[in-house]
């Protein structure tokens, strides 16, 4: 009896373990950062109102040749703290400010919500980066710690070979980390004029984002150029081609990030290409090894450089409207527009203005309700102030206890994404199948007035035989349903709802009280049995009599 | 932590067999190209088919409210007090 007891105890733990896991379990965040042009357009803006419009950024290594990527740079190091305090994702970050930015004639204009983080982003620039609207330049602190290795590698061609006479010559540059590989760029196409490259030199530039799974991994830069140094190869590349990585094992974790060097392969791919674009291989290089030996170094942000609050710099209910005088403007291209504001920041000639429209009145707050700032009272303040302010920090309590709370039950029962995703993974390569009937399941259910009508195909040209059935025929289109069919499947849905509702309701018992699929009764008394000295329940009869 | 524990004591049972089985897939092409497959697709195109699902969400949504109200009732009937 103590056993049974013991068991079913055991189990229920298990059950209650197991779906507290499931409600407990978060998927980890994705990482990569994907900042619409928008975005980035929003807080470069604003950014260059604070500076002044003769701002110059620079990185640690050298003036930045794009403002953009200073811009981009910060942006993204706002969003990583945004994230941590906030708990907003990167992708909500972006989703809010890309969304809620939209362009008009000589304006760009930034809804209410997407206002406060952009605003939060000139609080931090002013406040935590220490930038101010008198300065003219602002030094932007870039870790030196990406930097790991400088593997080189070298391509020989002194001069390029003669069948690139009168073609361009393209490189491109592929990188390689265990099953995976991508291009990471290409580089500028240059004509070949007596075995050298007639503009002397070209570069490849690539700064793109990969993923690895849950992992994040950036390449910052890398370069090819074409050296005009006779002593030189002259194809060479210019720089440590593929270590400048940041891995993040573990995501879910603020502060983890460690920036390491992981071996990856390159090689270099060179291409002749005609006056048509048409490209053709012409060489494929093998590149480097990155050594894999490279000591790891964690990275975490100083204590006061973290954002604590942001400013009540604009009230709900408006919007931020920046002035942004350039004419010319396709707004119907946006990315064009973009890139044409961002050209005329690079070059000082923009001053843009900002004014806010709409209700004028300070609402503290950082964008929600939740997220209210309480202002400590200071000491001139009554004792009414210090009453509500006691009030309120008494009233958090039971919510910060609920926090603790699901904190604690997230980290006993939630499992380790690594585990999940092995498991998931391993599954999925076994039962591939799954993925074709959720096609199969698109297929046959997804089916609307709107979707494509199916057509049954005979492919006659398979016929075995000495004759010439033709080729692929129509044995049934149901286009001719099509126009009938957003009518009839409400017909035919309503009858289908009632039907199902009346059964519904004929079992509306059995549901109520947790009855089993089938039910089994029985006018004999000997069907029926005695448990535990208080029921009667029907056990043994399996069919009707 | 306790659901790692859980999870890593069935994974652990589960791998080695699992490991064993071949990979099963179904060539979505070949399947979709099939009569049987276009002529099922034809008929269904008749039926609501949003309706249809909406009918088998509230079902499985049932089926799971039973699961949940019967294993209260036992876990109600486990307890010596009663």
């Amino acid at each position: 009896m103590r056993k049974a007891c013991l068991r079913r105890v055991l189990c229920y733990a298990c059950c209650l373990s197991l779906v507290l896991g499931v409600f407990a379990y978060r998927p980890a965040k994705a990482e990569a950062v994907f900042v619409s042009p928008l975005a980035a357009l929003g807080a470069s803006l604003i950014a260059s109102v604070v500076v002044g419009t003769t701002a110059t950024f620079f990185v640690e290594s050298g003036a930045a040749d794009d403002i953009g990527d200073a811009i981009d740079f910060l942006l993204e190091e706002y969003i990583s703290v945004m994230d941590e305090l906030m708990g907003y994702t990167p992708q909500e970050i972006c989703e809010i400010v890309g969304s809620g930015a939209t362009l008009e004639d000589g304006a760009i204009r930034l809804s209410s919500r997407a206002g406060k983080l952009t605003a939060g982003f000139i609080n931090w620039l002013q406040n935590v980066k220490g930038l101010s609207a008198d300065d003219s330049s602002f030094d932007i602190s870039v870790p030196g710690d990406y930097l790991v290795s400088q593997p080189y590698a070298s391509l020989g061609f002194d001069p390029i070979p003669a069948e690139f006479a009168g073609y361009d010559i393209c490189i491109s540059y592929r990188l390689y980390y265990g099953d995976y590989s991508f291009v990471v760029g290409s580089s500028d196409c240059v004509y070949v004029v007596d075995g050298y490259p007639s503009n002397g030199h070209a570069f490849l530039a690539s700064d793109v984002f990969c993923s690895f799974g849950t992992n994040y991994i950036r390449w910052f830069e890398s370069t090819v150029g074409w050296a005009s140094d006779a002593n030189k190869p002259l194809i060479n590349t210019g720089m440590h081609p593929a270590c400048y990585v940041r891995y993040n094992p573990s995501p879910t974790v603020p502060g983890a990030d460690v920036y390491a060097c992981i071996p990856v392969w390159t090689n270099f791919n060179v291409y002749k290409e005609d006056d048509l674009g048409n490209r053709e291989l012409f060489w494929l290089g093998e590149g480097c090894e990155v050594d894999a030996a490279v000591p790891m170094e964690a990275v975490t942000l100083s204590p006061n450089e973290r954002l604590t609050s942001i400013p009540n710099v604009l009230p709900d209910q408006s919007s931020l409207l920046i002035g942004l005088p350039v004419s010319g403007l396709d707004l119907s291209d946006q990315q064009g527009a973009a890139d044409m504001l961002m050209g005329a920041i690079n070059a000082g000639t923009l001053s843009p203005s900002v004014t806010i429209e709409g209700q004028a009145t300070d609402i503290p707050g950082t964008g929600t309700d939740d997220d209210t700032v309480i202002a400590v009272p200071g000491a001139d303040a009554d004792l009414l102030d210090w009453t509500k302010y006691i009030g309120q920090k008494v009233a958090s309590i039971p919510k910060a206890i609920g926090q603790s709370v699901a904190e604690a039950v997230a980290a006993a029962f939630s499992p380790d994404p690594k585990l999940v995703n092995e498991i998931t993974g391993a599954f999925s390569a076994k039962f591939g199948f799954v993925e074709t009937l959720k096609h199969v399941g698109d297929d046959m259910f997804g089916m609307t007035a709107a979707s494509e009508p199916p057509v049954v195909w005979i492919h006659l040209e398979d016929a075995e035989g000495r004759y010439d059935y033709g080729g692929t025929v129509k044995a049934l289109d149901m286009s001719w349903y099509q126009r009938y069919k957003e009518d009839m499947d409400r017909i035919l849905g309503g009858f289908l709802w009632i039907a199902y509702l009346w059964l519904l309701i004929k079992r509306a018992p059995d549901i109520i009280s947790g009855a089993g699929m089938t039910l089994a009764e029985s006018n004999y008394i000997d069907d029926f049995q005695m448990v535990s000295g208080q029921k009667i329940l029907a056990r043994r009869s399996k069919k009707l009599r | 932590m306790i659901t790692d524990g859980i999870l890593n004591i069935i994974w652990g049972i589960v791998k080695g067999p699992l490991g064993s089985v071949p990979d099963l897939n179904i060539n979505y092409d070949g399947l979709s190209n099939s009569s049987v497959y276009q002529y099922l697709r034809a008929a269904l195109y008749l039926f609501p088919m949003d309706t249809v699902q909406s009918i088998f969400a509230v079902t499985a949504t049932l089926w799971v409210l039973r699961m949940v109200i019967a294993f209260l009732r036992s876990l109600w009937a486990s307890l010596p007090i009663v």
